[in-house]
């Protein structure tokens, strides 16, 4: 009898512990990207409203984890399972700015070149494990090389005339490809992410993230006993080599602008999302950034690395911003009521938006882009939904883009539409043979 | 091997294979056990959490039910025995007129000469009051032993002598030349500022406490009271227009990202009013949201919020449009920690004046602080907590400096809130003092 019992308890014991044991390897298992976990697809909300700033108290160097970093795996996979007949492709309306489209998807490292109809004319490829020589000193240190989810996506790219193409490998590096796809260089410089872009002389400006413990002395922000994750620039020459960093806490520090540091709630202080180099009018050649984090969108001047104008509380959650015609500044405010708006930098004065009233709903509740095109109207992407769409200044819809990439089940994150100018590129695209 | 092993390793594997569902669930949805191991606070925004150390740095941040329940604001430092006393400093480039001096001690208002004579007086008595107009939101009104009985907190003279004088969050009263009370109007609990239009329209300050959200993903209230702050807009004679809420003018006009700032329950800390009589936005009232180290145009006939500038001040106070359309505003800890006067080209966010000159601390007050830009060009700067006055030149030169006579409790400098200039041709009324 007693023996019964004692096999009984034992038996009851040995489901518990494989009931706890099960409960922490579920976790674990999310937190490693093992499976059975692989199979689920994490909500959006469990890696935070507030874009970049899920790191919280994890450092992005040396985090191997990182599958949660920057944007997680449910932003490279869309938050949609797509139904079976979901149109693909794109549809044309009179008014829709000529041009091919320069697709940056999550799906792979590839990067495409659609025409107004959404069909492929020119692709850029390259595995990351194929670029064995890469220049510069990383933030992953002895990690390098990282198994970072960021190796299996471009996140940002740039196309220049002759067909060459600059992108980016999140929290990684930055690659120049050929027009061929060849590498041409390779660097690891900080730990680029989210955004980068080419300056008229040929520089390229990077966002760069790293942890560091710093004493700030802000009167309302105590920053964390184990440093803060602080934004910064890297300035590369055009073949790559590392010029010089600053840190855009500094810039702040060292600025007119200090006292917005005060705003900051987050470890991740700023947030850095986008970076334009403003091309013309009066603050030709400074950086106009995103900081989701202080609500903020700043000018910088790259030559004395400090914030010049700062635009808070006018975008909720910028990013992607531009600054076009008229010194405003162009922005896709993120989250759950997203939208576009063109803000007046002198008067804070919001000129455009979109959606219009009465108009159907944006869907950014995080990434996205925008851009404006020379014939007035504005291409917006809605990174999540895999869609991307031209609307004029009245907000009628003349070009809409549905991604046909997949991940999975799940629609492949679309970071970014870029339309090409007609007649810019000196290169005859080249459609894959299929 | 028996039935009920294999049963027995059927169920283990069930359980595992559910505690394993469980776990993964509970890692995406942030549920017990996961949460023992998340250190980052994403889910719920801790109102206050990086707050609570400004909390001991900063003086001003726990008064969240009366601004001057603190004794301090009063009178902060002792006056010493080499503590200078009333005008030092009197040079030809002053500008001319007279001092409108505000100060803590008592409820007095005191028009003072150039050389520190006084020349009227305006004085009544809290308790003198016994007619208000409109509804307090203190209950009992007033509430025992509120501090705003004892001292005006704000003034602005009319060219007829009359007096609009601030009890602060109590009301505001208006005295004849002779200090007899023409109208009190205790609408909300009036506080810190206030200005006149040209056409007589008076626009002044009140709070009201709440309970609820405020729409900010960073800032929850966690069922906690909050102090938002109205603009109250009352005809010549005190009769009450309209009074309405700040924090929904900022939500009306689609600013929600200025509110992801807020980190105290206190969510504005509005502390000045200038009506703008000039350039683009003439008509407009700027104020200064402290707590926000933001200063924003409201309209006041559409309650919306327009243009904000944050994040080039630190604890300001008194921002004003001057006839140039430059903002001038007293920078209280924005020179290094130390107080500073700046005035800001709007459209190209460049501090084009300040003082004392970059690399240089002149002077200090961390909290109230006024500033005046003269009719000579000269700017017009009331430390505060030190109970002082000055006047510079534009290229820095003090012309024109006043140490407070006037002490709290005896010993201690009484806070002197402002010192307004006051122009020969603005006063049209028989002074009552002999300097």
């Amino acid at each position: 009898m007693r023996s019964h019992l004692r096999l009984r308890i034992g038996a009851v014991a040995a489901l518990g512990v494989l009931a706890i044991g099960g409960l922490f390897f579920g976790g674990l298992a999310v937190r490693r990207g093992w499976f059975p976990a692989t199979l689920f697809v994490a909500p959006d909300d469990a890696h935070g409203t507030n874009g970049g700033a899920t790191s919280g108290g994890r450092s992005p160097s040396g985090d191997v984890r990182a599958d949660r970093s920057i944007y997680g795996r449910a932003a490279m996979r869309g938050d949609q399972r797509p139904a079976a007949d979901r149109p693909t492709g794109a549809v044309a309306k009179t008014g829709a700015q000529p041009g091919p489209t320069l697709i940056v998807c999550a799906d792979s490292t590839e990067v495409r070149l659609v025409d107004a109809a959404g069909k492929t004319q020119h692709v850029w490829w390259r595995a990351f494990d194929d670029i064995d020589r890469w220049a510069g000193d990383s933030h992953w240190g002895t990690s390098w090389p990282p198994t970072h989810h960021g190796r299996a996506f471009f996140r940002d790219a740039h196309l220049f005339a002759d067909g060459s193409l600059l992108v980016l490998f999140e929290s990684i590096g930055l690659v120049r490809l050929g027009v061929d796809s060849k590498v041409r260089w390779a660097s690891r410089v900080g730990q680029m992410h989210s955004a980068f872009d080419v300056g008229a002389g040929g520089e390229i400006y990077a966002l760069s993230r790293q942890r560091v413990a710093r004493r700030l002395g802000l009167t309302t922000f105590k920053a964390p006993a184990d440093g803060i994750v602080e934004d910064e620039v890297i300035v590369l020459a055009a073949d790559g080599e590392e010029l010089f960093r600053f840190s855009l806490v500094d810039a702040l520090l060292d600025s007119d602008h200090a006292t917005l540091l005060e705003w900051a709630k987050h470890v991740v202080m700023l947030d850095a999302a986008s970076l334009h180099v403003v091309q013309h009018g009066r603050f030709r050649g400074q950086l106009l950034i995103s900081l989701r984090n202080l609500q903020s969108i700043v000018l910088v001047n790259p030559t004395t690395r400090r914030v010049t104008a700062a635009l808070t509380g006018v975008v909720d959650r910028p990013c992607a911003a531009t600054m076009v015609a008229g010194d405003r500044v162009l922005a896709l405010d993120s989250g759950d009521a997203a939208s576009v708006v063109e803000c007046d930098l002198a008067t804070h004065e919001v000129v455009w938006r979109y959606p219009v009233p009465d108009g159907p709903a944006l869907h950014v509740p995080v990434l996205g882009d925008c851009q404006r095109l020379s014939n007035g109207n504005t291409l917006i992407t809605e990174s999540t939904k895999g869609r991307a769409i031209e609307v004029t200044p009245a907000g009628d819809v003349v070009w809409d883009y549905r991604s046909p990439y997949r991940l999975g089940k799940h629609v492949a994150t679309l970071f970014r539409a870029e339309r090409i100018r007609p007649g810019s590129l000196t290169f005859t695209p080249r459609a894959p043979k299929r | 091997m028996s039935g009920r092993f294999v049963a027995f390793i059927v169920v283990a594997i069930a359980v595992a294979g559910g505690g394993t569902a469980y776990g993964i669930h509970a890692e995406h949805q942030r549920r017990f056990p996961a949460t023992l191991f998340f250190d980052d606070p994403v889910e719920q925004p801790k109102p206050d959490a990086q707050a609570t150390p400004a909390d001991a740095a900063d003086p001003d941040a726990k008064r969240n039910d009366s601004i001057f329940s603190l004794q301090y604001v009063r009178g902060r430092t002792k006056a010493g025995e080499k503590r200078k006393w009333n005008v030092t400093v009197a040079r030809p480039e002053m500008q001319d007129g007279y001092n409108l001096v505000v100060s803590a001690d008592r409820t007095e208002i005191r028009l003072m000469t150039l050389q520190g004579g006084v020349v009227h007086i305006w004085w009544r008595a809290f308790p003198d009051i016994k007619r208000w107009i409109g509804e307090s939101s203190h209950d009992p009104f007033p509430p025992p032993d509120h501090l705003g009985r004892s001292n005006f907190r704000r003034a602005y003279v009319f060219p007829d002598g009359s007096l609009l004088a601030i009890f602060e969050e109590l009301g505001l009263v208006k005295l004849a030349v002779n200090s007899k009370v023409q109208w009190a109007y205790r609408g909300g609990a009036v506080h810190h500022a206030l200005d006149v239009a040209p056409d007589g329209t008076i626009y002044t300050l009140s709070k009201r406490r709440f309970k609820g959200e405020i729409g900010a993903r960073t800032f929850a209230s966690l069922d906690q009271t909050l102090i938002d702050d109205e603009l109250v807009v009352l005809a010549p004679d005190g009769t009450e227009r309209k009074r309405f809420s700040i924090l929904e003018a900022i939500q009306k006009s689609g600013r929600h990202g200025l509110l992801e700032g807020v980190k105290h329950t206190d969510l504005l800390h509005t502390n000045s009013v200038h009506y703008v009589r000039h350039g683009a936005h003439a008509g407009s009232i700027l104020v200064c949201f402290r707590h926000l180290n933001t200063i924003a145009m409201i309209d006041p006939v559409r309650e919306t919020v327009g243009w904000t500038l944050s994040g080039m001040f630190h604890a300001a106070h008194e921002p004003t449009v001057l006839e140039n359309g430059n903002i001038l505003l007293f920078d209280n800890r924005g020179n290094r920690g130390a107080s500073r006067v700046i005035e800001i080209e709007p459209a190209t966010q460049s501090v084009v004046w300040r003082y004392p000159p970059a690399g240089e601390d002149a002077f200090f007050s961390a909290t109230c602080g006024t500033c005046q830009r003269l009719r000579n060009g000269n700017t017009l700067i009331t430390e505060s907590e030190n109970g002082r006055a000055f006047e510079v030149t534009p290229a820095g030169d003090i012309v024109w400096d006043w140490y407070s006579p006037y002490r709290f409790q005896n010993e201690l400098i009484a806070t002197t809130y402002d010192v307004h200039r006051v122009y020969p041709d603005e006063v049209r009324f028989k002074l009552n003092k002999k300097p």
